[in-house]
């Protein structure tokens, strides 16, 4: 009897009916977004180039007052002055993790990295930055870089480094990069677009030790680190990166154009936002 | 031949008689019923037996009835207390059955045989050790089971000592609930704080007659629990007078001082302050006896206790000064009316509640009155001895004022010192307050004051209906409880400013350059008012003699309003409660018990506070320190803005537990019962606030936007399915009645909780991405728990010397971690250790933790009366005591987010004391 009326308890679960609802979906970026110059001078396709991605839920796309599809905005109540975006609700694909050196600030976005020495590759060779250590010195191996990470945190797993781990991304049948999303407790309109775009890294070929940063990211904001000799801070995503994304996107940044697969009629639908239109460079092929 | 079947049919007789005994009746929540039947030497039933029930705790007088044409009889609303049973019929001998002992909530069997033409028999009646028509779960602590174990002298401290109990203090959690959603009872009356849902009322602790816990399967007679049912009855007195007068005093300085700090990660920290002054003394006495012989009964108690608590280095200790009147009048002018009268009032001081800050002045210190007062009136209308109507009125006001000074008791400090009550008169609310570094306040004034008052008016009524016979035996129960609750706050700065120095201990208009200040709108005043009610309806239905159903119905209906009169929590939900007890042999020593119940949390006043619109605005305005810059040109929100930017849902519901119990229990040998069972509790639904605006990166880590553009948080109500606890609880038990000169009770608990939300009220779930993550281990997973009480009397005549000792062993307690997050899940823009990386709970546990405490109780013979001398030492044990558990805080952060676990072993304190009993 008790399983009988356990399973009926459990099953009467109550329903909120709220409004807002899960949104569950996939991001496409194709591989031009994700191939860049090398440090070496050759370009190469590489899921590490794939920087934070913003997504929102919009009431639709404009594609008349930008370079680039942008989401459809609101009354613009100050001069010269863009109106915001509106987003019903958001999330990202990666985003901005501090890895234990002052130097990466702002350049680590999760989910792009499985180790140490895999992000010791990504900035000494492919970007031509060797990470550096708080005197300035490169980093030598991935030991070192996970020691410095275990001091700075007071941690004793690496999973407790969240920039360290799964992938975000995996290769799909057309040679893109996919990957899953969720956009919780989304405010659930009916025909609303997802829309959604990619901050690429800066690559700056002339000078390296410049490159990796993200235009969404203020390396001036976020948690301080005061001991001894030692002042800095972390870095923090711009807290409005769904609202004016044109503050932060720039040419090389990759935007969703809001296909038809990208609106949503229903909360069980499964949009897929595709990053096909790169500023400046214009849709992918 | 005829023998056997003589013999056989005797003991058929027997257990007929004790099947019919082994259940029905309900025993409400302030007293025991008796019931039995009167059966010849050769098995059959008499009836028409005259039964006279006599006792000291009997007003009234004696009672009699005639049993029934199956010889039965019954005795409802009975005091907790000792009776005796005198069963008398021409022909047969007359049997008197004595030491029948009546527990709280508890029908007690009793079964007479009389014999043709015997002599008068005297009977000693055996305390059952297996109550075969209770389903429920918890303990009964009775006035003579108190006096022999270790105790804090409140019934408070008593509430632990059940299984299932877990965190110290009067608030503990029950079954995995929260420390919020306990009832508390006071005969009968609800003395539960409508803002907290916790204790609010302390009285003295020899008033009291008997304490139930009650930690599950309770009747439907009680609702707006998800924790522990705490019912606590007091004495009525008798026709004889009776003086209780007790003193005592307790030392934490007497015993070594040890203290350690660890990391998470085993690295040792500097040791923490040890307390510096920790004392308390306490004296009562209680008077209780006749008006009018057998019809007007009093009771008068007044405690007094007083309480030193210092920290290392701060300059004032922590004085805590507590006035306790407890008072009751039972009168009962015919057999069929009873009424009860109460009062009581706890009028209370603490000065110096900064225990925090060695470097606070004597004179920065806040001071604290609290108290309140309530009374009551109860009418039994016993309409026969199977129907009666419990109606019941009462009304409850407690207080908390705040301020600095004026209001000091510290004569050394040269303030005035004035009453509890007469504080929010003397604050000065015009002349703004000043503070200096470390929060030093200018002598003047006090920087800020709150005053918080809360009301509690209810009525009850309750209608039995006994001994209903269809298709077996009911007895019906039905009542409607309602409560009114009103919340008033006043906090604010006096004249509306605050001025702050950043350089000077204390003001100084001479560097005025220094200063910052902080200009608000106006005190914050805020009103919050709200109703409970309730309807049960419920049955102990027996189909056939050795089974019993326990079956019934509640319904709680709660809406809670804010200051703006919204209705916040308007919810209602339905309790189903079905249980079955089997007594297999039908000897009332074993019993198989299973069930469901639903219980059901109406919430708090502080619930729906948290969505008040009427919160002070305030700016800060920077001297030439910061260039005199202003935060703004107008009043901005603190925690809360002053726009309406909250909303309500109308779809919640009430927090609810499904919970499934199934055990069993059986005496092993005279007087001994061990006992087996399992409880599955599935919390559901928990109050939850949500923030709508703000939208989070994929981890929860940082905002990246939000709906309106802005940062504001806009918050509402929730009792999402999501917010949920689920509880494990299996118990192995061993008891033993007081007998022979020794008891015995001891429980092993083996406990899963485990969940998203431990608190009655969280806001945790607010941001999305971490929802998952924060299912785990709770707070008060202590996987393996063990409880013990035992008491021995040394057989030394003529003094009797009794020892005895509790003892409570905890494992680790889970950890989280929490990691620095840029979203603040309260406050837009605000940073903090929030951010879960792993389930929440699983990144290890803290040591195990345990404590005992052994009571010596000498008695001295004296001429009259009863003295008897007390030496109590608490923490005799080398416990690990995890200080930040003890404040629910199962870890802690420091500057440097390094995880404390804080161990440091509890002062053993030494009691002393002396009763004496006339």
């Amino acid at each position: 009897m008790a399983p009988t009326i356990l399973i009926l308890a459990l099953g009467c679960a109550y329903n909120e009916e709220l409004p807002e609802k899960d949104i569950l979906g996939t991001v496409i970026v194709p591989a031009a977004a994700a191939t860049r110059l090398q440090a070496d001078g050759t370009t190469a396709t590489d899921p590490r180039f794939i920087g934070p991605i913003f997504l929102g839920a919009y009431s639709g796309i404009d594609t008349v007052s930008f370079g680039y599809p942008h989401p459809s905005m609101g009354p613009i109540v100050t001069a010269d002055t863009p109106g915001d975006a509106f987003p019903y609700g958001g999330t990202t694909v990666g985003r901005y993790d501090f890895a234990c050196y002052e130097s990466l600030a702002c350049k680590v976005v999760t989910g792009r990295f499985s180790d140490y020495n895999d992000m010791l590759e990504y900035f000494g060779t492919v970007l031509g930055s060797p990470i550096q250590d708080d005197n300035g010195a490169d980093v030598a191996n991935g030991s070192t870089f996970q020691q410095a990470c275990y001091d700075y945190f007071y941690a004793t797993s690496d999973q407790e480094m969240a920039f360290l781990g799964d992938l975000d991304f995996a290769l799909n049948a057309d040679g893109d990069f996919e990957a899953a999303f969720v956009m919780p407790h989304t405010v659930f309109v009916e025909g609303m677009t997802i829309w959604g775009w990619m901050d690429a890294p800066e690559i700056v070929p002339a000078n390296p030790t410049e490159s990796g940063g993200f235009s969404s990211c203020d390396v001036s904001t976020g948690r301080e680190f005061d001991q001894y000799d030692e002042n800095f801070r972390e870095g923090r995503v711009y807290f409005d990166a769904l609202n004016t994304p044109s503050q932060y996107i720039y040419a090389g940044d990759w935007v969703a154009s809001g296909a038809e697969e990208a609106v949503v009629n229903s909360p069980d639908d499964k949009p897929v936002v595709r990053l096909d239109f790169g500023f400046g460079v214009g849709e992918a092929e | 031949m005829t023998q056997m079947r003589t013999l056989t049919l005797r003991l058929m007789g027997l257990f007929a008689a004790l099947w019919a005994l082994s259940g029905l009746a309900f025993a409400s929540a302030t007293s025991g019923t008796i019931k039995g039947q009167v059966i010849d030497d050769g098995g059959l039933s008499i009836p028409g037996v005259l039964v006279t029930l006599s006792s000291p705790s009997l007003i009234g007088g004696a009672q009699q009835q005639t049993a029934d044409e199956e010889g039965r009889f019954i005795f409802v609303e009975l005091a907790p207390g000792s009776y005796e049973v005198m069963a008398q019929k021409q022909g047969f001998g007359q049997v008197r059955k004595t030491n029948i002992e009546v527990a709280l909530g508890r029908t007690t069997p009793v079964a007479i045989e009389m014999k043709v033409g015997a002599e008068e028999l005297t009977v000693e009646a055996k305390k059952p050790t297996v109550d075969t028509e209770k389903a429920s779960k918890g303990d009964s602590f009775s006035k003579e089971f108190l006096s022999r174990i270790p105790s804090g002298r409140s019934y408070q401290d008593v509430v632990s000592n059940a299984a299932g109990v877990t965190g110290g203090g009067g608030n503990p959690s029950s079954g995995g609930a929260s420390t919020n959603e306990n009832t508390f009872l006071l005969d009968g009356t609800n003395i539960t704080d409508p803002v907290t849902g916790t204790f609010s009322l302390n009285f003295n602790f020899d008033a009291i007659e008997e304490i139930e816990v009650i930690t599950g399967g309770y009747d439907p007679e009680y609702g707006e629990s998800l924790g522990a049912v705490v019912s606590v009855v007091t004495k009525s007195g008798g026709n004889s007078l009776e003086v209780v007068a007790n003193a005592f005093y307790m030392n934490g300085n007497w015993g070594p001082k040890m203290d350690s700090r660890y990391a998470a990660d085993g690295y040792e920290l500097s040791p923490t302050g040890f307390d510096e002054v920790s004392q308390t003394g306490s004296m009562g006495v209680v008077v209780s006896g006749p008006i009018v012989k057998d019809k007007i009964w009093f009771l008068g108690s007044y405690s007094y206790e007083r309480t030193l608590y210092a920290n290392v280095g701060v300059q004032l200790p922590r004085d805590f000064d507590g006035h306790y009147f407890f008072s009751k009048l039972t009168a009962q002018p015919s057999s069929a009316h009873r009424f009860t009268v109460q009062f009581a009032t706890n009028p209370t001081t603490i000065d110096n509640t900064d225990q925090t800050d060695t470097r606070i002045f004597a004179e920065a210190q806040s001071r604290q009155a609290q108290g309140g007062y309530l009374t009551s009136l109860k009418w039994n209308w016993f309409i026969n001895p199977e129907t009666n109507l419990e109606t019941a009125a009462s009304f409850q006001k407690t207080f908390i004022e705040a301020s600095g000074v004026p209001c000091t008791h510290d004569g050394n400090l040269g303030y005035h010192p004035c009453d509890p009550d007469e504080e929010e008169n003397y604050t000065d609310y015009t002349t703004p307050g000043h503070i200096g570094l470390y929060g030093a306040y200018d002598s003047d004034n006090a920087g800020s004051y709150y005053f918080d008052d809360r009301y509690r008016g209810q009525l009850s009524t309750k209608y039995s209906l006994l001994q209903v016979n269809f298709l077996g035996k009911h007895d019906f129960k039905a009542g409607v409880d309602g409560s009114y609750l009103l919340w008033d706050q006043i906090s604010g700065y006096s004249g509306n400013l605050i001025f702050y120095d950043y350089y000077e201990n204390a003001f100084d208009p001479d560097t005025l350059g220094n200063y910052a200040w902080v200009e608000t709108s106006g005190p914050s005043i805020y009103r919050s008012t709200g109703y409970h009610v309730g309807a049960f309806i419920q049955d102990v239905y027996k189909p056939v003699e050795n089974l019993t159903f326990r079956y019934g119905l509640r319904y709680d209906r709660a809406v809670h309003r804010n200051d703006a009169g919204v209705p916040v929590v308007d919810v209602g939900l339905f309790g189903p409660r079905i249980y079955a007890i089997w007594d297999p042999w039908a000897n009332a020593k074993t019993k198989v018990y299973g069930g469901y119940g639903r219980f059901n949390d109406t919430g708090r006043l502080s619930v729906a506070s948290y969505l008040s619109q009427s919160n002070m605005g305030s700016k800060t305005i920077f001297g030439e320190i910061a260039g005199n810059s202003a935060s703004g040109v107008g009043f901005s929100g603190g925690d809360y803005s002053t726009d309406n930017t909250i909303t309500v849902l109308d779809g919640t519901t009430a927090p609810h537990s499904d919970e499934f119990s199934i055990g069993a229990q059986r005496e092993v040998m005279t007087d001994i019962a061990v006992g087996v069972d399992f409880t599955g509790k599935f919390t559901r639904n928990v109050y939850n606030f949500d923030e709508t605006n703000l939208i989070y990166d994929e981890d929860g880590y940082s905002y990246v936007g939000s709906g309106d553009g802005t940062l504001d948080s806009y918050y509402r109500l929730r009792t999402p399915a999501i917010a949920l606890r689920d509880y494990y609880q299996t118990d192995v038990s061993i008891t033993r009645n007081w007998a022979d000169r020794w008891l015995l009770s001891a429980t092993y608990s083996y406990v899963v909780s485990r969940g998203r939300v431990q608190n009655g009220l969280t806001a945790v779930l607010s941001n999305p991405a971490q929802v998952d993550l924060w299912y785990g281990n709770l707070p008060y997973d202590f996987r393996h728990q063990l409880k013990v009480q035992a008491a021995w009397d040394l057989p030394i005549d003529p003094w009797t010397t009794t020892i005895g000792m509790s003892g409570q062993l905890y494992s680790g307690a889970p950890l989280s971690r929490f990691y620095y997050s840029q979203a603040d899940s309260l406050a837009a823009g605000g940073d903090s250790y929030s951010l879960l990386k792993e389930p929440r709970g699983s990144y290890g546990r803290t040591g195990a933790t345990w404590d005992m405490s052994v009571l010596i109780e000498q008695d001295i013979p004296v001429r009259k009366g009863k003295l008897s001398a007390t030496a109590q030492i608490d923490n005799l044990t080398n416990n690990q005591y995890p200080y930040y558990l003890a404040s629910n805080y199962s870890y802690y952060i420091d500057t440097q987010n390094r995880y404390i676990i804080a161990y440091r072993q509890d002062t053993i304190q030494a009691q002393v004391g002396v009763k004496y009993e006339f």
